[in-house]
């Protein structure tokens, strides 16, 4: 029996593996595959937004298979936003009559007669970001009937208009099933003990509660849709309270609460109690609204199950996460519904604001970790224009600054930390910094979904020179399937793998194990001026940070020297030393090298 | 106001067949506007703004955008950053002053609330080539 999603309330959660306690379990869900490398494909929204049609689909199609992209890895055609009609027929999805006008089953077939693949966009919510009203929630089943009926193999899957978050579109309001009241205090009655506690005597864990006055306040988990905050640690809070109990037994559990409707102060609570680390949920549901979020009330009594000795009450909200876990997970499970082998990638695409690092390996194959990477996307006749930086989303350093500390959370077992399309193409990015988000995008196992109009690129031109580039794409195709990792960041403090680094005046050093044994080094110029300072790493660093992941780690320590391959330039050295160094970086450019050890 | 009255607004603008073409029911239905709507809201203004400026007057999108990050709520609806960028940038649209307790104000878009008509023709005309 799987997870039921409808618009009439958040899902009822009868099985533990969507609850935030099974994250970190590492199992997966039925149907979701393991072992995939990193999606390489087009996709339609970077090029043409809202505007793509049937017939510049087939024009990039054609032109992918002219240039010989599918021959690289590249495999995916996905119809982002603006493909179908504004409202269901019958219940049913249809395609946009004026833009896609034979259907997109004769779509797919076009593109499957290259040699491609077929990929689609819907979103959880009841719309579509760019507003029609499709989306796939309470239509599981009819939908996934629709794509497999159609031959789609990729679904990348939005989050606006989403019902239970207060995400893009949605009612501000809905951030009342993402927050646990405001909470005073508790009593906890039975079996002869009758004893109230604070708040303050409550601990906090996690990340983001905070007391206020005598009150706590902000329970729940963070948005990570916006860049401010590190997606590395806890993503969420819970309220904590030990209790002694006099014998194994029911009690009485009363809170004084101040439920609201807004980011901080919700009104769905969850309760979970019993001896540490084996806690079981007694209630999870909204709470009776007061007057406000300062307006204390005091609840009716939970009964909840208590241990002989000693016992937690973990006072939460982790519906944030798990509902859209439920959400994901509901469209997952009809596809493996009406085909049990079906082989269809699921891009999650809720940008970060659930972080899905924690939970999305269970039903995806990547998921997006920040708002999106442009809001100015092209048109027929428009390359649209993309950043370097930015304050908030846009931009290629924003979107690496928080990927490059992510790979714990990506693998080959789990799936990928998606930063968003490539821009490689778009106004506003030179050919360095294109050069420099390739380079990047390849080092951290991103998915390499490219965004341009694909008629304005020409075999060997400087666009082509990028995107081709097969000693990258090895990179991020590499079967040993792993992350880089930041070894070394000019601003590091402590532990550049782990600190969250948004000021740009730096350079980076990242290094990825490969599964021949070498390992790819990056030095990476973030900044807008050359890096004329020297930049070196140790093969000891490097062994530090990724050797234990390495495919030979002793023979590459062993190694009396180093057979060191510049992936752009294609110059090759040998290296003779236990240091790989590189100085004058330009601006916005990046050095990147396979260093493969020569047996003594 | 209506977003079919505002399309007529518009239309007053002239355009010919560009404007056809841009503001048909089917191409203003993909863009999310819903046409039968009793009121225009402001973000159904700003979509409508900026599809006249590139699609009927061929006024190319002013390239750096980030002076719009004023709006506090710019990146609220995600899909709509560039229409408001665009047309607040150009002055066709103005900012809501929003007070805060402490007696300072931010500045919002407020995209979901209707259209106060803080656009006039004439601006419109105004940044016409």
């Amino acid at each position: 029996m799987g997870i039921e999603v409808s618009t009439g309330r958040p899902a009822v959660i009868r099985d533990d593996k969507y609850r935030f306690d099974s994250f970190k379990n590492g199992k997966v869900f039925e149907g979701k595959k393991q072992g995939r490398l990193p999606a390489m494909g087009w996709n339609s929204w970077n090029a043409f937004g809202s505007g793509n049609t049937a017939a510049l689909t087939r024009a990039m199609a054609d032109k992918f298979v002219e240039l010989g992209l599918d021959k690289l890895g590249y495999e995916y055609i996905v119809l982002d936003d603006g493909c179908y009609r504004q409202e269901r027929v019958d219940g049913e999805l249809a395609n946009g009559e004026v833009k896609f006008p034979e259907g997109f089953r004769t779509l797919a077939d076009y593109i499957h007669g290259k040699g491609l693949k077929f990929g689609m966009y819907n979103d959880i919510g009841t719309n579509l970001c760019a507003g029609a009203a499709v989306g796939t929630c309470g239509h599981e089943l009819t939908d996934a009937r629709s794509y497999i009926s159609w031959g789609v193999d990729f679904i990348k899957v939005d989050n606006c208009y989403y019902l239970w978050d207060n995400a893009t579109f949605s009612n501000a309001e809905n951030a009342q099933y993402t927050y646990a009241p405001n909470i005073k205090s508790i009593e906890v009655e039975g079996n002869g003990l009758a004893i109230k506690l604070s708040a303050k005597c409550g601990e906090l864990r996690g990340a983001g509660a905070e007391i206020k006055d005598d009150y706590v306040t902000n329970i729940g988990t963070f948005d990570g849709t916006g860049p401010q905050a590190s997606p590395v640690g806890d993503m969420s809070a819970e309220l904590v309270f030990k209790i002694e109990a006099p014998a194994d037994g029911e009690y009485g559990l009363q809170i004084r609460y101040a439920a609201g409707k807004e980011a901080g102060a919700g009104s769905w609570l969850q309760i979970a109690a019993g001896p540490e680390g084996d806690t079981k949920i007694f209630y999870d549901d909204m709470v009776p609204a007061g007057d406000g979020p300062t307006e204390f009330i005091s609840s009716k009594p939970f009964n909840i199950s208590l241990k002989k000795g000693k016992n937690i009450i973990r006072l939460m909200n982790h519906r944030r996460q798990e509902n859209t876990l439920c959400s994901y997970a509901a469209l997952l499970e009809a596809f493996n519904e009406v085909d049990k082998d079906h082989g269809i990638l699921l891009s999650i695409c809720e940008w970060g604001k659930t972080q899905p690092q924690n939970w999305g390996y269970k039903v995806g194959d990547s998921w997006r970790i920040l708002n999106d990477i442009t809001f100015q996307v092209g048109g027929d006749g428009n390359p649209g224009r993309g950043e370097w930086a930015s304050d908030y989303t846009p931009g290629v350093a924003v979107q690496y600054n928080k990927a490059v500390i992510m790979d714990e959370f990506a693998g080959l077992d789990k799936g990928w930390n998606d930063p968003d399309m490539l821009m490689i193409g778009m106004n506003g990015l030179d050919m360095t910094q294109c050069g420099t988000h390739f380079a990047m995008w390849c080092m951290m196992n991103s998915p390499l979904m490219l965004g341009l109009d694909l008629r304005r690129v020409n075999k060997g031109d400087e666009i082509y020179n990028i995107i081709a580039n097969e000693d990258l794409i090895a990179l991020n195709q590499d079967a040993l399937g792993i992350q880089a990792k930041r070894v070394y960041s000019t601003l590091a403090k402590e532990a550049p793998d782990k600190e969250y680094i948004r000021d740009n005046e730096r350079a980076d050093i990242l290094a990825k194990p490969l599964a021949d044994g070498s390992v790819a080094v990056s030095f990476i110029n973030l900044s807008d001026h050359e890096w004329t300072q020297k930049l070196d790493v140790s093969i000891d660093t490097i062994l530090k940070f990724i050797g234990d992941r390495m495919k030979d780690k002793d023979s590459f320590a062993a190694a009396a020297s180093y057979k060191i391959r510049d992936l752009v330039s294609k110059d090759e050295k040998v290296l003779d030393a236990k240091e790989i160094s590189v100085s004058g970086i330009p601006a916005f450019g990046n050095v990147t090298y396979r260093i493969s050890p020569v047996k003594a | 106001m209506s977003p079919r009255e505002f399309t007529d607004k518009l239309a007053e603008l002239g355009g010919g067949k560009a404007f056809e073409k841009a503001f048909s029911d089917e191409a203003l239905k993909a863009a999310g506007i819903d046409m039968d709507a009793p009121r225009l809201t402001r973000i159904d203004a700003a979509i409508m703004l900026h599809k006249y400026m590139l699609e009927v007057a061929g006024i190319p999108d002013l390239e750096d955008i980030s002076g719009a990050a004023v709006l506090k709520d710019l990146y609220d609806c995600r899909k709509c950053v560039n229409h408001i960028a665009q047309v607040y940038l150009r002055g066709l649209m103005k900012p809501v002053s929003y007070p805060l307790p402490d007696g300072s104000s931010i500045l919002l878009f407020d995209a979901k609330s209707e259209d106060m008509s803080s656009w006039t023709n004439q601006q419109i005309c105004g940044i016409m080539p």
